[in-house]
């Protein structure tokens, strides 16, 4: 990964926070392009990582684990919107990864920490339903989607 | 396949706008999001149709031409965490000619002007250019909760 480059900046996080800690996240089910929001436990650097529980999620990830990630403000408050591509790892229960995911979001120690203050607030049943998988996405290219001549360059992180 | 009212009306005004998330996928499996304006919800036919525009090139159309397969979505959620979500798949067409791409051009245009966009660069812009596309999205599955 070329150094220095980190694709969740601060605009990223700002339209994260705008939006509760909800990702849009993009992947292929059944043979077509779907878009669901997930709650954000993590994200930090390269990677950002939501907690899942439907099985056919996961089994379509493991077909093709190619997905895409939208942020940007729903609302019209700022003039910002950024598509993040790269790829989804699945962690099970009892892989280190998944406890470690599920202890900071237990313990409200999740980065950046805004999530944990969104995390209080919100019904955990809604945001994350049941704690059966943790989804991992690596991230390695982000695209402005705001309307300007800058908006068709992507910088890649790989 | 139908649409309800409510899923209509969520789709063109959920969070005091027409803005839907569309997702297609390029020939090489990778998945692209693009937030859209939905111009119009035509119910006359069996499946419902669902439009929107392509002012210029972009990943979407290219995507569209090399696999029709399209999702569209769109939710809302308040500071408590209650999501309400719009999820419809469907086939898309894009249309270059015709009465449907005259009717969603002119829709496309005045709401363009409606928004007051200035072109940067410009001091205004009277009529915007004809879009590249309207698409047009033949609804097969949609869920709404």
């Amino acid at each position: 990964m070329a150094s220095g480059v980190v694709l969740i900046d601060d605009d990223v996080l700002e339209l994260l926070r705008l939006n509760n800690g909800i990702i849009a996240f993009g992947f292929v089910m059944n043979g077509y392009p779907v878009v669901y929001p997930k709650f954000a436990v993590e994200a930090i650097g390269n990677s950002m990582t939501f907690i899942e529980s439907n099985v056919k999620f996961i089994e379509s990830l493991r077909i093709s684990n190619k997905i895409s990630v939208s942020v940007f403000d729903w609302r019209g408050n700022t003039a910002k919107s950024f598509q993040l591509k790269g790829f989804a790892n699945v962690y099970e229960k009892g892989t280190p990864y998944f406890e470690e995911i599920i202890r900071k979001f237990e313990s409200r120690k999740m980065n950046p920490d805004f999530l944990n203050e969104i995390a209080d607030r919100m019904d955990e049943r809604i945001i994350v339903p049941k704690k059966e998988f943790v989804v991992k996405l690596d991230l390695n290219m982000k695209y402005s989607q705001a309307p300007s001549p800058e908006s068709a360059k992507p910088i890649i992180a790989v | 396949m139908k649409l309800s009212d409510e899923a209509i009306n969520f789709l063109m005004s959920g969070n005091g706008n027409n803005v839907a998330l569309v997702a297609t996928v390029s020939e090489f499996g990778i998945v692209n999001l693009s937030p859209r304006f939905i111009l119009h919800v035509d119910t006359s036919s069996v499946d419902d149709k669902i439009y929107f525009v392509s002012s210029l090139p972009n990943k979407t159309l290219y995507n569209l031409r090399k696999n029709s397969k399209v999702g569209i979505s769109k939710w809302v959620n308040d500071v408590r965490g209650d999501v309400r979500l719009l999820v419809i798949t469907g086939q898309a067409v894009n249309l270059t000619s015709g009465p449907k791409y005259d009717e969603m051009s002119d829709k496309a245009a005045q709401a363009f002007l409606n928004a007051g966009f200035v072109k940067r660069g410009e001091v205004k812009l009277d009529k915007p250019p004809k879009p590249l596309a309207v698409t047009e999205v033949i609804v097969e599955d949609v869920k709404f909760y």
